[in-house]
């Protein structure tokens, strides 16, 4: 049954990206949450769910930006991985561990497209654009994931009070 | 152990879903970005909800939107209420400042016209109770004012001073019942002695019983007892009256000057 967890969790993060939030932010202050839900499943669910629900959250990013196909399936699974193998070296439940993990991911989210920009046929801002906009991009995320996470958290754990099941917590 | 493991594991499953990413970029960046059918099946299942959103949120923006608009309008509303009540004293200001240039305008040409010496003075204040008629004007001795001067307006008399102050007096109303202003009857000079009644109107009593008299008749100040100067105007009769056994009859008296409504008077100095 989590499954239909996640599947909703999918698609609650990607509704209110592609519809909700261009509304409330300026394109470079704008969360993302496919980033935001990745780190927490790695966080939460361990380094395997992590990898996995990035992965789909990064294809599903890929497939509704410009880009090519796959790009953010990387990261993300990447992100959501390393969130996971953290997890048992900080305290996890811990909101300042939580949005120091959340700044760095969004910084190496931003340096990985960057570079990727600088290979591939994507186009690139320069690093000192960079270096102006990704702590802005990072605080954004930071401050949308402490209440996503507290959100998410909270809506996790009614799921399996009511027995619908989940990995161990 | 166990968790060694699981993470050799996830990483397993890292490094072949990163080769599936790669795999994937190659071929997108070899197919130039055109839409692969994972882009297509992604798309076409997002679609409707995001339509569905789109529409929700259109229509929840449309709301705040309008909520805000109204927010607005009832803001400009206000401003406008305080615009107009501020354009209405303006308003009413205008209209007393030129009612008041108007009586002024009167009086100047009264005072020029007058043969008497008269000096202009404003009503500030009128009698607090009830059993006196009496004003308050802004004039006292310092601008040479005395006790027993006449007050009149240019309609006619209005009455005396009884009190001075230093920059303001008191009148006696010719309706006040302790007033008394020796007058004759304009077209018959028949004499009698006008006196206030407690109603506000006046009476000219001790008038012969021959006395030539009738209501419409104008009354005016005989200048006798040294108080009031002769041909002021007092005011006019308006009904007669006599009783059974009396030597005299008495007539009542509308003042001439508007005494409920004063507000400059002159005094006679001269």
């Amino acid at each position: 049954m989590y499954a239909i967890y996640l599947i909703l969790s999918v698609v609650v993060v990607f509704v209110l990206q592609s519809t909700l939030f261009p509304l409330f932010f300026p394109a470079q202050l704008r969360p993302d949450l496919a980033l935001l839900a990745s780190v927490y499943f790695g966080l939460y669910w361990g380094e395997k769910t992590g990898v996995w629900m990035g992965f789909v959250f990064g294809i599903i990013e890929d497939s509704l930006s410009v880009g090519p196909l796959g790009l953010n399936a990387f990261i993300k699974s990447l992100l959501g991985f390393s969130a996971g193998y953290l997890r048992h070296n900080i305290a996890a439940s811990n909101p300042f561990p939580q949005v120091m993990l959340i700044f760095a991911a969004s910084l190496i989210d931003g340096l990985i497209v960057n570079l990727a920009g600088r290979f591939l046929p994507l186009g690139s801002m320069s690093l000192k654009r960079y270096a102006l906009t990704a702590p802005l991009f990072a605080a954004s995320n930071c401050a949308l994931g402490l209440v996503m996470f507290g959100i998410m958290r909270r809506a996790e754990l009614r799921w399996r009070l009511r027995g619908l099941g989940g990995p161990p917590l | 152990m166990a968790k060694v493991r699981k993470t050799r594991g996830a990483l397993i499953h890292l490094l072949a879903l990163s080769l599936v990413s790669f795999l994937l970029i190659t071929i997108s960046v070899r197919w130039k970005y055109n839409s692969t059918f994972i882009q297509v099946a992604v798309i076409s299942a997002m679609a409707p909800i995001q339509e569905i959103v789109a529409k929700s949120t259109h229509l929840l923006s449309r709301g705040v939107s309008f909520y805000f608009d109204l927010v607005a309008v009832r803001k400009k509303s206000e401003a406008l209420k305080k615009e107009l009540n501020s354009l209405k004293a303006e308003a009413a200001r205008m209209a007393e400042l030129n009612m008041e240039n108007q009586r002024l305008r009167k009086m100047l040409a009264f005072k020029e016209n007058s043969p008497l010496g008269l000096l202009a003075a404003r009503v500030i204040g009128i009698s607090a109770t009830n059993w006196s008629r009496a004003i308050i004007i802004d004039r006292g001795s310092a601008d040479g004012l005395r006790d027993d001067m006449s007050v009149i307006t240019q309609e006619g008399l209005v009455g005396r001073i009884i009190e001075v102050g230093l920059s303001n007096s008191k009148v006696m109303l010719m309706t006040d019942v302790r007033s008394a202003v020796d007058g004759i009857v304009q077209r018959s000079r028949s004499g009698g002695v006008v006196v206030g009644a407690s109603d506000g109107i006046s009476l000219m009593k001790y008038l012969q019983l021959d006395a030539d008299v009738r209501p419409g008749d104008l009354v005016i100040s005989s200048g006798m007892g040294g108080v009031f100067p002769k041909g002021l105007i007092v005011g006019k009769v308006k009904k007669l009256s006599s009783r059974g056994q009396s030597l005299f009859k008495e007539a009542e008296i509308e003042p001439a000057a508007k005494l409920t409504s004063l507000e400059e008077v002159f005094v006679v100095v001269k």
